[in-house]
């Protein structure tokens, strides 16, 4: 049933991982992206493989969720991969035919880069594995408010976000009702090159947008119903604090990070 | 005082009056029914008694505030609470009680507080169990239900409820009537638009609007007695008035019987003794 989808891809849990703050989780992501890009040897990647495959097991989130989402980017790896490969230039030729040459500069290179790419997407997944998206929009909105300042709509930002992710399963449930209503009366969503089912469905995305609008002005006359005024004076019922493992993360992650610099360039 | 409508006027456009010379008041802790036909102004009435709209002309007062006055508008939502009609579009997150901790969060109550009224709130609308649910996952009457404790987190002194139970089911539609019940019993102001007949019977007072005035203001016993005048006015009656009137036709009293309970008194009653 399209009523049972998953938002995101959160796994629910009660994991260390998933008590963390919000806020801590998300910095701690972009620490770990900063630390796959400082990485430049073996030993740099051995160290970031076992701060993934700890926070993992830590996680306690199936590894096959992490491989779920490496499985849709393979072929980029591999597109880069095979780039790297043939169009890096090096000295130490291995491999040498026709116009073709590999090298071992070129192959290191390759190497290199798809395991960065594994790393950066399996260490990130782990950020919206472990965090509800609400959550999520609500640690964003309070790292961005304090930009809010020089005019960045920070609450804004993430109302909307709240009243996306809040719409989308009514709107999937509606789409499907009026394609079955539209079916009965002999549209035709299946057949026909690319080109005429995308024609086809017209009669599915014009009501669905009018009734989308019509549930935007609705919604918005309840908000203002309920005393919303934006941003400015409004308090949250959820309090988000740092905690001590918030800084037990902070410090493994500035440990990880220093690990990288002095063995892993 | 909990409203005061005086000479109250209001035009969507030049030639499109929605409501005109309505003068009236309701009492606090009055549980009021307002009917009337499609277009007949009862949902604007609604709409200007939050402040969602302003009087074009004569005034209208909230426990005295005046809706008009830009600086009253918050004060004004937070004691008018209002329920609309259709339950999806009405809850804006995508966790029940983080929705009902909207207003409270938009009123700039403290953190904790919000969390007690909001516990409160749903354990009256008997949500509790439903807390951390996602709206979608819920039917008519519970989204209603979630939605109505959105505005009792607000502490309001009045709810109006604008036709909140015409999209629901049957059973939907006891879900939110039997609630409404409550909270006219614990002393808040009850307003409700409605086209069922035998939702508005259960008022204390029944307002009737045609063509954006005030045609009728009376308690039901007495604005169902003349069935006739109801249906003049394109509305219909309670099945049980409406069945009172068959009797009487043929030639039987069954008195002022308004629901089916009484009504079952009166046949008793009617039935020879034997």
């Amino acid at each position: 049933m399209l009523k049972d989808i998953t938002l995101g891809q959160y796994y629910p849990g009660e994991s260390p991982i998933h008590a963390l703050d919000p806020r801590a989780k998300i910095l701690l992501t972009i620490a770990y992206i900063a630390a796959v890009f400082v990485a430049q040897s073996y030993y740099g990647f051995l160290i970031l493989l076992t701060l993934v495959l700890g926070a993992v097991i830590l996680s306690s989130i199936p590894v096959g969720f992490f491989v779920k989402t490496l499985k849709p980017l393979r072929w980029i790896i591999l597109f880069t991969f095979i780039l790297n490969v043939f169009f890096v230039p090096g000295e130490s030729v291995i491999f040498s035919w026709w116009i073709i040459t590999i090298t071992r500069e070129a192959l290191e290179r390759a190497i290199f880069l798809a395991i960065r790419l594994v790393l950066l997407i399996s260490g990130t997944s782990l950020l919206t594995l472990s965090t509800s998206p609400i959550l999520l929009t609500d640690g964003i909105e309070r790292l961005l408010s304090p930009l809010s300042r020089f005019r960045f709509p920070a609450h804004e930002l993430a109302m909307m976000m709240t009243i996306a992710l809040r719409f989308i399963p009514t709107l999937l449930e509606e789409a499907q009702k009026i394609m079955k209503a539209q079916l009965s009366r002999g549209a035709d969503f299946e057949s026909g090159n690319p080109v005429k089912r995308a024609k086809n469905l017209v009669p599915l995305l014009v009501p669905l947008f009018v009734s989308a609008f019509r549930r935007a002005e609705e919604l918005a006359l309840a908000m203002e119903a309920r005393c919303y005024h934006g941003g400015e004076g409004r308090t949250r019922m959820r309090v988000l604090r740092y905690e001590h493992r918030d800084f037990i993360g902070f410090g493994v992650m500035a440990a990880f990070i220093a690990a990288i610099i002095v063995l892993g360039r | 005082m909990m409203f005061e409508a005086n000479e109250v006027e209001y035009e969507y456009s030049e030639h499109e009056r929605a409501l005109a010379g309505v003068t009236l008041s309701i009492n606090r802790g009055e549980f009021l029914a307002v009917i009337g036909r499609n277009g007949s102004g009862k949902s604007t009435f609604a709409k200007l008694l939050n402040a969602l709209l302003v009087p074009s002309r004569g005034e209208l007062r909230v426990m005295g505030l005046l809706t008009a006055d830009e600086s009253n508008v918050l004060k004004v939502r937070q004691m008018a609470g209002m329920v609309f009609q259709n339950p999806d579009n009405q809850l804006v997150t995508t966790i029940v009680e983080e929705d009902v901790a909207f207003g409270p969060e938009n009123l700039g109550v403290p953190s904790a507080e919000i969390r007690a009224r909001v516990d409160a709130a749903l354990e009256k609308v008997g949500m509790t169990k439903y807390a951390r649910y996602a709206p979608h996952m819920l039917s008519g009457g519970q989204k209603q239900r979630v939605a109505i404790a959105g505005i009792l987190a607000m502490r309001p002194d009045a709810v109006i409820f604008d036709e909140s139970t015409a999209m629901l089911d049957p059973k939907g539609r006891r879900e939110v009537m039997s609630a409404l019940t409550q909270l006219h019993s614990e002393g808040i102001t009850v307003i409700l638009i409605t086209h069922f007949m035998e939702e508005a019977a259960q008022a204390q007072r029944v307002l009737v609007f045609e063509n954006g005035r005030l045609a009728l203001d009376a308690p039901p016993r007495e604005l169902f007695k003349d069935a006739k005048r109801l249906y003049e006015l394109g509305l219909s009656v309670p099945h049980a008035v409406e069945l009172r009137e068959i009797l009487k036709d043929a030639g039987f009293d069954a008195g002022s019987a308004l629901n089916m309970d009484e009504m079952v008194e009166a046949l008793c009653r009617l039935l020879p003794k034997n």
